[in-house]
């Protein structure tokens, strides 16, 4: 269709000009637009909360030994007096259940530990080429983000969910590596993982692009959210302390050992205080 | 132009940051997105969760009920040997220590400078010019030696411009050109060195813009620069075969420094050999042994000697071939007085800050008599070592003269030589035992394999020898120089 129309493109010098629906091609620029919104917003959540996880590791690892062996005597000293408890009342089911819960627990506390450890000990600081790396990586990935398309295929739609989960676990553990190889390829990764095929190119359709685009609000509304949620955290305020002096995470670190030594101490002491009951009581030591 | 689709979406997003839906029901179905919060730990463990924002809770409560000092972090950037982070950190702590979390870096390469200070950001850069003079703008950061002897006031330019913070330099030779240069180049205060506590805090304050308390009572173990004179005159040797010019210089110089005269190259050694001379003067056209000649052995025999070259009629391969030799500063005769003094007084300033900084090593070579073999072993140890340490070397034959010897002064280093040649009095395994039982220091075996061959390297190493190296040419051998090093820093700890 030829002549000059609202949202038409002007092509070469011929003035040859091509109709283009108005409200598409605004909403294409809408798209283009909340979709660099989303990309710097991902770009900052990814590194800031590599950032925090570093340093938490960092305090984890130099606090670990003495934090586990408070909530051990925690734990311990707990069951002992709920033991206890039921022995002079005379309940025997009762101690028993103390007993089974304090196995329990300690076996679920030991666990918890573990799998921090072996969160903690992956985390690296980003260098400056993974940090730069960031933003081709989100470009990517956020045209990977898509409106309900796949609404009335349940196959599809599961397989995008569990893309979307492992975008966002990625971005949150600081994985790049995973980052990486769903932008480079993400049919490779679909495929790779077994999902059913998706097709991830922008809609034609008014309805659908508008869609698309309340979407990526939505998205940018929540990660805004996030990175909100993440910068008022405990967990930033101590990155921020550590970054700002350095040492500091150390010493403190240092002084909190001495604090929980104190108080481990004490608590061993209860622990031993209740064992020399329970023997009086039972003529056996307690479990430990 | 904006549609009301546009003006709906800009409104829906602004809705939505502000927490409201604009889902009014129409879209009900609209597309779920995965929901955060994802991460693996909370997903996985919410024990573990706890456990982790229970440990940064507990250390943010502890920074809210103790006041944490601020850090001021001090990187010393030169210096010849290290300490100097040490010896800053002496001084300033117990004026410092009440206000601030005081650390204190030393650095001595230029590259490792820079790497350093982006990796960690530092409040103060305290440079010191120790050699800006030589080299100077021939080694550049990105020398192959690493900029280890770059060219400082290169440094201090690099500094200012990549970091911006305050620089206070410092130098032994406490010119006002070396001032100037230093803060055209982008120090902020220029001190002379040995400098006092009492100038050098209003400078820190002013240039950290910091208060420092000043009413603390000196305390003792503040070592000041300052109480270290020197306490001793330079030793300035003159050769030259004009009389003329050994009256002048005896009148410039006799109230400053002792004086050496020499009217040959033989008699100079000879008074090198037996004196502790500082600087020499030499000239380089005299009869029997020319001045470089001269040079060429006064650096073997004192490698941290400082010598000035003057000549009538030098050429510049003459004045090139000085410099390559070792030579420190070069002067055209006839010399008026200031030019002379100045480079005398530069040299005896470098001797005796390099003397400061420089550790002695003092070796006993045991089985060799031979006083020119003990010079160039003394040469190569002191290549070997980087020449970070004045190395001396005394020869001795026999055992009983080394022990009476070694009564006396304390060696760093014994050298056992198992020299066919020689009489042996004692048993060479006997003798190792001794030495190491009597001083406890590093022995060092060198012998040619004719009488023992290296088989018998197991058997002295019993005994308490630390190392046993082939004498064979090519010296030194593979592994020599870090057998060498090993020994001496095992030294130190002791």
């Amino acid at each position: 269709m030829a002549g000059k129309q609202n949202g038409s493109h002007k092509i070469g010098q011929d003035e040859l000009t091509v109709f283009v629906s108005p409200e598409l091609e605004q909403l294409r620029q809408l798209v283009a637009g909340a979709r660099a919104q989303l990309v710097e917003l991902e770009v900052e959540y990814t590194k800031e909360k590599s950032r925090v996880d570093v340093v938490q590791a960092a305090l984890f690892r130099q606090l670990r030994e003495h934090y586990q062996k408070r909530d051990r005597l925690r734990l311990m000293v707990d069951y002992r007096r709920k033991f206890l408890d039921s022995l002079t009342s005379g309940d025997a089911e009762a101690a028993k259940q103390a007993e089974q819960n304090f196995e329990q627990a300690r076996t679920q506390s030991d666990k918890d530990y573990e799998e921090l450890a072996a969160v903690a000990g992956k985390k690296k600081k980003l260098t400056a080429e993974q940090e730069a790396e960031l933003t081709q990586l989100w470009k990517k990935l956020v045209k990977l983000y898509h409106p309900d398309r796949f609404a009335n295929e349940p196959d599809k739609l599961e397989t995008f969910h569990k893309l979307t989960a492992a975008i966002n676990q990625a971005k949150d553990t600081g994985d790049i590596e995973t980052l990486r190889a769903i932008a480079e390829d993400p049919h490779g990764f679909i495929l790779r993982h077994g999902w059913a095929k998706l097709d991830f190119k922008d809609e034609k359709e008014l309805a659908q692009l508008k869609r698309l685009h309340e979407t990526l609000q939505k998205e940018i509304a929540a990660v805004t959210e996030l990175l909100k949620d993440l910068r008022a955290s405990p967990d930033c305020e101590l990155c921020q302390l550590a970054e700002q002096k350095p040492g500091v995470l150390d010493e403190l670190a240092v002084d909190r050992a001495k604090q929980l030594e104190v108080e481990n101490a004490e608590l061993e002491k209860q622990a031993g205080q209740l064992a020399i009951k329970i023997k009086k009581l039972t003529n056996e030591p307690p479990h430990t | 132009m904006f549609t009301a689709l546009a003006w709906r979406a800009v409104f829906a997003s602004t809705a939505m940051k502000k927490g409201h839906s604009l889902n009014n029901g129409e879209n009900h179905n609209h597309f779920p997105l995965a929901r955060r919060p994802s991460s693996a730990v909370e997903k996985a463990a919410p024990g573990a969760k706890r456990v982790l924002s229970g440990m940064v809770a507990d250390t943010l409560a502890l920074v809210k009920t103790k006041p944490v000092k601020p850090v001021l972090s001090i990187l010393v950037c030169g210096g010849i040997v290290d300490g100097y982070a040490e010896l800053f950190e002496a001084i300033l702590r117990p004026y410092l220590d009440s206000q601030y979390n005081l650390k204190v870096s030393a650095c001595d390469y230029a590259v490792e400078i820079i790497r350093l200070a982006e990796q960690q950001s530092f409040d103060l850069f305290i440079v010191i010019l120790n050699n800006v003079w030589q080299g100077l703008d021939k080694i550049h950061l990105d020398a192959p030696d690493g900029g280890m002897w770059g060219d400082r006031i290169m440094l201090l330019k690099r500094l200012k411009a990549q970091f911006g913070k305050p620089i206070i330099a410092l130098s032994g030779i406490a010119t006002i050109e070396m001032s100037e240069r230093s803060k055209q180049a982008g120090a902020d205060v220029f001190f002379p060195m040995p400098f006092d506590v009492n100038e050098f805090l209003p400078a820190l304050e002013t240039t950290l813009k910091i208060k420092i308390p000043r009413d603390l009572a000196t305390p003792d173990e503040i070592i000041s620069l300052k109480s270290r004179p020197l306490n001793r005159r330079g030793k300035l040797l003159v050769v030259d075969d004009e009389e003329g010019v050994r009256e002048s210089m005896r009148v410039i110089f006799e109230n400053e420094y002792d004086l050496f005269m020499a009217e040959d190259g033989l008699t100079a050694i000879e008074l090198a050999k037996q004196n502790d001379i500082d600087v020499a003067v030499l000239d380089i056209c005299m009869a029997v042994m020319s001045g470089l000649e001269v040079l060429e052995r006064l650096k073997i025999l004192k490698p941290d000697i400082e010598v000035i070259m003057m000549s009538g009629y030098g050429t510049n391969d003459c004045i090139r071939e000085s410099f390559r030799l070792g030579a420190s500063d070069y002067i055209n005769k006839p010399f008026d007085i200031s030019t002379i003094r100045a480079a005398v007084s530069k040299a005896m300033q470098h001797c005796t800050l390099r003397k400061r900084n420089t550790p002695k090593l003092s070796i006993a070579v045991c089985g060799h008599c031979d006083e020119s073999f003990c010079e160039w072993l003394g040469a190569i140890f002191h290549e070997l070592l980087s020449k970070k340490y004045t190395v001396k070397i005394e020869p001795f034959i026999f055992a009983d003269e080394l022990f009476e010897a070694a009564q006396g002064k304390p060696f760093d280093l014994f050298i056992v030589f198992l020299n066919p040649r020689l009489p042996r009095k004692v048993d060479a395994h006997e003798l190792v035992a001794t030495l190491k039982r009597q001083f406890q220091k590093p022995i060092l075996i060198l012998t040619n394999e004719i009488i023992y061959g290296l088989d018998s390297a197991a058997g002295f190493k019993q005994a308490g020898a630390d190392a046993f190296f082939s004498f064979m040419p090519p010296f030194p051998p593979a592994g020599f120089k870090e057998a060498l090093e090993k020994c001496v820093s095992k030294n130190q700890q002791t």
